[in-house]
């Protein structure tokens, strides 16, 4: 099955930027990231994942321990994969930022909300996110079983 | 007692003569009181109350068919109904499970904003077409990571119906050692049918296959790896994982029905529920339909 999926990376003497996009499936090649000391990973645009992209994933971020690699803008897909699948964020990673899904029952209105680290959560697994509103003016809850959602904060090191 | 005896209320002489005739032959037991019950539950329809489903895990795995249907189902009429056409006349559901979808959608008076889609691949090629037609079946207000997560579940249905069901007539896999990457097309003379209904309230994703190859003892095992592990899977690197893909897809739906007839077709149905967030999509209690020959 051919998908979308794109990488691109830039580096530079102790620094590695990735940006992914499309669908994390089946026909994914990750390129290979010769030792650096940071990588970072810009996900915003990343479209969706199945269990054969977890586990290209899986065996990708496996190869790059020996760098400390940050994830920022996970989008929701990504962030319940962290809680439900063993080896898919590991220890040298980092979550810098990643979006909460917020849902309206008035209006059924829906808003991906972005959580930084140290403003909407802090390293020990505290969350203080922001109070969203629908277009009509009622506080939104957020879209997920928040113990689960959250859960790799705990783990974060 | 029998499935018409049980839920009069539900299965009324008078409004569904032949549902009552049909079904009036189908054991209902209900988990935790009657699980001593010695007959096969092959052909039985199991109802659980929603704290019950690890615990009722154990029962399943001897079983070559199983209905395992929750009290609180949000369409638990058509949960019965299903379970006993699975059981007593499951080409019916099998041919034309949209048309059946839509009765009762109608009869839940909500079909009058409900889509249709039908599509039928033969290769791996024009799979990324079916999943990109799903935004068009979901109802608009639909969230944005709902949507995605949605796609999780039709992803995983038409990924295994791809590579996992294709068998050749030694019953040897054609397909399942491939990388998930590579472009094939299916045998000649063989399709997928891919049929997605939804209501305001729910979305019907049916992937059927012409092959027949379910591995009912892998499944059952998988089943037991989800419930019962207490850790989050960790997927073997490269080819095959723990039931990964089965869990992606419980993990998203209210309910999950798999028929298998050897040689002869699989169809794999999910039921999701729409118009209340993806929270309660997650949180859902499951119901678990197994109709599967060895």
């Amino acid at each position: 099955m051919s998908d979308d999926f794109k990488i691109q990376v830039k580096k530079n003497s102790d620094m590695c930027m990735v940006s992914l996009s499309g669908r994390l499936s089946t026909s994914i090649q990750f390129p290979e990231i010769i030792h650096t000391r940071n990588i970072v990973m810009d996900c915003s645009a990343l479209e969706s994942i199945n269990s054969s992209g977890v586990k290209a994933w899986i065996h990708w971020v496996s190869s790059l321990r020996q760098s400390k690699v940050f994830l920022e803008n996970c989008p929701p897909f990504m962030v319940i994969q962290f809680g439900q699948v063993g080896g898919f964020l590991t220890e040298n990673m980092t979550v810098g930022s990643f979006f909460v899904p917020y849902f309206s029952e008035e209006t059924t209105e829906t808003k991906n909300i972005l959580y930084r680290k140290g403003t909407e959560y802090t390293d020990n697994g505290t969350v203080n996110g922001p109070e969203v509103k629908d277009s009509a003016g009622n506080v939104m809850e957020i879209d997920a079983i928040e113990s689960q959602y959250f859960s790799f904060l705990k783990k974060a090191p | 007692m029998n499935l018409t005896e049980k839920y009069p209320d539900i299965f009324k002489v008078e409004e569904f003569p032949r549902i009552y005739e049909l079904f009036g032959s189908i054991p209902v037991l209900e988990y935790p009181a009657e699980t001593q019950h010695k007959d096969s539950l092959s052909e039985n329809i199991l109802v659980v109350n929603d704290e019950s489903l690890p615990e009722l895990v154990q029962p399943i795995f001897s079983q070559k068919a199983f209905h395992v249907v929750r009290k609180s189902a949000s369409l638990f009429r058509l949960e019965l109904i299903v379970a006993g056409l699975m059981i007593l006349k499951h080409e019916t559901f099998y041919n034309d499970p949209a048309t059946l979808l839509l009765k009762f959608f109608k009869l839940q008076q909500s079909g009058d904003n409900m889509q249709v889609q039908r599509h039928e691949i033969k290769s791996t090629t024009e799979a990324p077409a079916v999943l990109s037609a799903l935004r068009g079946v979901l109802p608009v207000n639909t969230g944005e990571a709902q949507a995605v997560e949605i796609g999780i579940v039709l992803d995983e249905l038409i990924s295994n119906a791809l590579f996992n069901a294709p068998i050749d007539r030694h019953k040897k896999h054609l397909f399942k050692g491939r990388s998930r990457g590579e472009d094939f097309a299916l045998p000649s003379g063989h399709s997928i049918i891919i049929q997605m209904a939804s209501s305001p309230t729910h979305l019907m994703i049916l992937v059927k296959d012409s092959f027949g190859s379910i591995d009912a003892g892998g499944l059952l095992r998988r089943l037991r790896q989800i419930y019962s592990d207490n850790e989050p899977p960790t997927p073997r690197v490269g080819l095959g994982g723990a039931g990964l893909g089965l869990k992606m897809v419980l993990d998203r739906v209210e309910s999950l029905y798999l028929m298998s007839v050897p040689e002869k077709y699989t169809f794999a149905g999910a039921l999701i529920p729409l118009n209340k967030g993806m929270k309660k999509m997650f949180a859902t209690p499951k119901n678990l339909h197994l109709g599967l020959s060895t």
